[in-house]
């Protein structure tokens, strides 16, 4: 900043060096008056002129070489476009690192010039015009201190001589450092730009507002601009025109939920709660609104802050989730671990549970095993699901299957099936999962395993059935051998005994083929039939013991059977005819409806007490002294098989009536699987 | 009918001496000759060394089942009459027996009596077909010899 070199400086240089000598000195005693810190300075002796002067010098070399400003004279250079230093006070040292006479002359100002901030300097010299004009300006730079740091420095300067023509001829000014300054400044400046992001370039549009007296609303004092892309309009459409903009646009099936929110927002300080509101495109849009009251002293509301956000998509994912969630088959839900692992407890459900168990999802969110599931599950169940819970920790997945009492008393098999979910430090933090009703399933399977389990026994009767028919056909081929040996010589007892032979080898073998018979799976051809034919042939076939009237009503009917079906009728009739020892009256009647054939076949016999009705059909069963009592049980295998179906209508003392209902179209094949 | 069947030759095959000694016991009465074989292998061996008129088969063997040994006898003795008994009196069996060149189907337990009818049918188609099969060649000598006088 300085340059002693005379050139282009004319006589008013030379006076100024000479008016400045002193300071010279100043820079050259500082070095002698090294003293150490804290020791006062010289005092001030207010006794004569000279003598204050002297003292008032000391003084001012004092101040100037512990001011924490560095003061300096320059003058301008280079045409006025440069400063150049005649004068730097040796605090200058403290401020940026360097000693006073760096910065002295030319090669001072070239040496100021490389220290300071290049954008910096730029602008200080544009700056200097504005010295020159108002004799007063002040700069600031950043500068290259000796430790590597930069410095803000603040450079105030003022004229202090011109020539006649108004020319400055010497500048005075001092420097000091704003660096903490600037940092407050900038992180000032920083802070509020981040508040200027959070309000203006926020997707939130940001309000303030001033509560009704009546507290009936609040009308709007400020709107951020994103209230445009919020709801198409500009905020001073809408400020000042709370009522006749804003609620005319609420979706008119949320304006209860509007005006409901209100009251809640005064009372709990703060609100926030989603409607649909109409776009300026015509749309409706989901906004999202979240507002906090400012209460004053009193505790009485004086502002309202808060925003509005476009929650459209995160409503209508929020929706489709929804679907999905709730009108699922299965119940979702997530849970907590308890810290002892040994149980866990949901804390969100599906509402879709309310099918499934008959409560409501937010009955059962929060509770657990001992507080709630125990007292649903049966003890049997709720222990094996008990000793499970180890194997979900340990493996990480696990399905389990319990009985659970619906709500309306009813047991219900459910399918719990959970997965662990860990943190990235692998701490359990949720189990995720879901519940099904598998009674269905379950029923199935128990069936499926009954009937694996007839299958089986089906089997062996089979192979039993058949094994016996080998020593059957040993003893009915030695009785007629025997028979034909004695001939007519064989004494009575003898023949008498060999008849029972006889005989009791053919009731032997009607068992088995009873049992073989039972034990196969009934396959059905269908044919054109006439009904009636059948019927008659079947009472035909049975033989008719005295007293017993037959009323045969049966129509003309033409049905799809297969001959099979008569082994039915004959079952029936027999059965009839054996229930009236003493006589009575058998009546067969059909009825056609609805593509169905019903047939009803009556007795006036002893009737069937109730409890042996249910087991009927069952097989075996029999209340008569010979026979296995599996005809009803074929008899209604082969109905079925006919898709049809058989049943006992009335089981009392005046007789029986059973039914069988036969459809016209019957399917053709053989029994169902589940049968 | 009785006198005539005296030199006939009956095979019962089955395993179960139960049977085998009933039905000896109830054809000797009506005088047929019995043999028994209580394997497949038995009654080919049996079949190959002797004439048999007829054979009542079991459908279940030690060593195979009846309808196989129907197969193996086809060729070897074509004018045996072959009859299979059996305890499992259903409609594939049936037809599998005569697939394989049974001539006829009873099932267990049979009355004696009734196994007796049987054996006397075939025994007299099998004379039939004998007659009318010497009446062919009867016919066709004939017939060559009207052709070529020589």
């Amino acid at each position: 900043m300085y340059d002693e070199t005379p050139r282009e400086r004319g006589s008013h240089t030379i006076s100024a060096i000479t008016r400045i000598k002193p300071n010279y000195e100043l820079v050259k005693t500082k070095k002698r008056q090294a003293r150490p810190p804290n020791k006062p300075g010289p005092t001030w002796v207010e006794n004569g002129e000279l003598q204050r002067n002297q003292l008032a010098r000391s003084q001012l070399e004092h101040i100037l070489a512990t001011n924490p400003a560095a003061i300096f004279l320059e003058s301008p250079v280079s045409g006025g476009s440069e400063l150049s230093s005649i004068y730097v006070s040796s605090s200058v040292a403290s401020l940026l690192g360097f000693e006073a006479k760096n910065f002295v002359g030319e090669a001072g100002t070239r040496f100021w010039e490389s220290r300071v901030n290049a954008d910096d300097l730029d602008r200080y010299r544009g700056e200097i015009p504005i010295l020159w004009r108002d004799g007063h300006h002040t700069f600031e730079f950043r500068f290259l201190h000796k430790d590597g740091t930069y410095r803000w420095i603040r450079e105030e300067q003022r004229v202090t001589r011109r020539d006649s023509e108004g020319k400055p001829q010497e500048i005075v000014g001092y420097e000091s450092d704003i660096t903490s300054q600037k940092k407050i400044e900038e992180e000032l400046r920083a802070a509020r730009k981040k508040i200027e992001d959070v309000v203006v370039s926020n997707p939130a549009a940001i309000y303030t507002g001033k509560p009704r007296p009546d507290l009936s609303d609040f009308d709007t004092t400020y709107i951020s601009k994103s209230f445009t892309s919020v709801t198409g309009f500009r905020p001073e459409e809408f400020i000042g025109h709370s009522d006749e903009f804003w609620v005319p646009r609420v979706h008119p099936d949320d304006l209860r939920l509007y005006y409901s929110e209100i009251p809640k927002l005064w009372k709990n300080g703060h609100h926030t709660f989603e409607y649909r509101f109409r776009h300026k495109d015509g749309t409706y849009r989901w906004i999202r609104e979240v507002s906090t009251v400012v209460l004053d002293d009193e505790g009485k509301p004086v502002e309202v802050n808060g925003y509005w956000v476009d929650n459209t998509e995160r409503k209508q994912m929020e929706q489709r989730l929804r679907y999905i969630v709730e009108l699922n088959p299965a119940v979702l839900y997530v849970g907590k671990p308890l810290p002892d692992l040994k149980d866990f407890t949901a804390t969100y459900i599906s509402g879709n549970i309310v099918s499934l168990l008959g409560f409501e999802a937010d009955e059962l969110t929060g509770l657990t095993g001992a507080t709630f599931w125990e007292t649903r599950i049966p003890p049997e169940d709720f222990n094996k699901y008990r000793a499970e819970i180890p194997l979900l920790w340990r493996d990480g997945l696990h399905a389990f299957e319990y009985r659970f009492k619906h709500r309306d008393g009813t047991y219900r098999w459910i399918r719990e099936e959970e997965r662990l979910i860990r943190d990235s430090d692998g701490q359990l933090q949720d189990v995720v999962g879901y519940w099904t009703d598998v009674t269905e399933h379950k029923r199935l399977e128990e069936e499926l395993l009954k009937s694996q389990r007839i299958a089986a026994i089906a089997e062996i009767t089979r192979m039993v059935g058949h094994d016996l028919r080998n020593p059957l056909q040993g003893i009915a081929g030695a009785t007629d051998v025997l028979k034909k040996h004695f001939g007519e010589s064989a004494d009575e007892t003898t023949k008498e005994m060999l008849d029972v032979l006889e005989k009791d080898v053919a009731y032997s073998n009607r068992i088995i083929t009873d049992l073989l018979e039972y034990s196969k799976t009934i396959q059905i051809a269908p044919v054109e039939s006439n009904l009636k034919s059948i019927i008659e042939q079947s009472i035909k076939m049975v033989p008719n013991p005295n007293g017993i009237f037959v009323d045969n009503q049966t129509r003309d009917l033409h049905i799809k059977l297969d001959p099979q079906i008569q082994r039915v009728f004959i079952n029936l009739i027999k059965n009839a005819y054996d229930a009236m020892p003493s006589g009575g009256r058998l009546e067969i009647k059909t009825e056609a409806s609805n593509g169905t054939i019903e047939i009803s076949i009556s007795d006036t016999g002893e009737g069937i007490p109730t409890e042996v009705i249910q087991k009927l059909w069952k097989g075996p069963i029999t209340t008569k002294a010979k026979g296995l009592g599996l005809g009803l049980a074929i008899s209604k295998r082969i109905v079925e098989a006919h898709n049809g179906s058989i049943w006992v209508e009335k089981g009392s003392e005046r007789g029986t009536v059973v039914r069988v209902d036969l459809p016209i179209e019957p399917h053709t094949g053989g029994e169902r699987d589940d049968k | 009918m009785k006198e005539t069947t005296n030199s006939e030759r009956i095979l019962v095959v089955d395993d179960d001496e139960t049977i085998t000694a009933v039905f000896r016991a109830g054809l000797k009465q009506e005088g047929f000759n019995v043999d028994v074989a209580s394997t497949g292998k038995e009654a080919i061996e049996k079949s190959s060394g002797q004439v048999y008129n007829l054979a009542l088969i079991d459908i279940r063997l030690p060593d195979m089942e009846g309808t196989k040994l129907l197969t193996e006898m086809k060729d070897t003795t074509p004018k045996m009459r072959k009859v299979i008994v059996t305890g499992y009196p259903d409609l594939q069996n049936a037809i599998a027996s005569v697939q394989n060149g049974a001539d006829f189907y009873i099932t267990k337990p049979a009355k004696i009596d009734e196994l007796v009818k049987v054996v006397r049918e075939q025994l007299q188609k099998q004379r039939e077909e004998k007659e009318y099969g010497e009446k062919k060649v009867a016919e066709y000598i004939e017939t060559r010899l009207r052709q070529n006088p020589q």
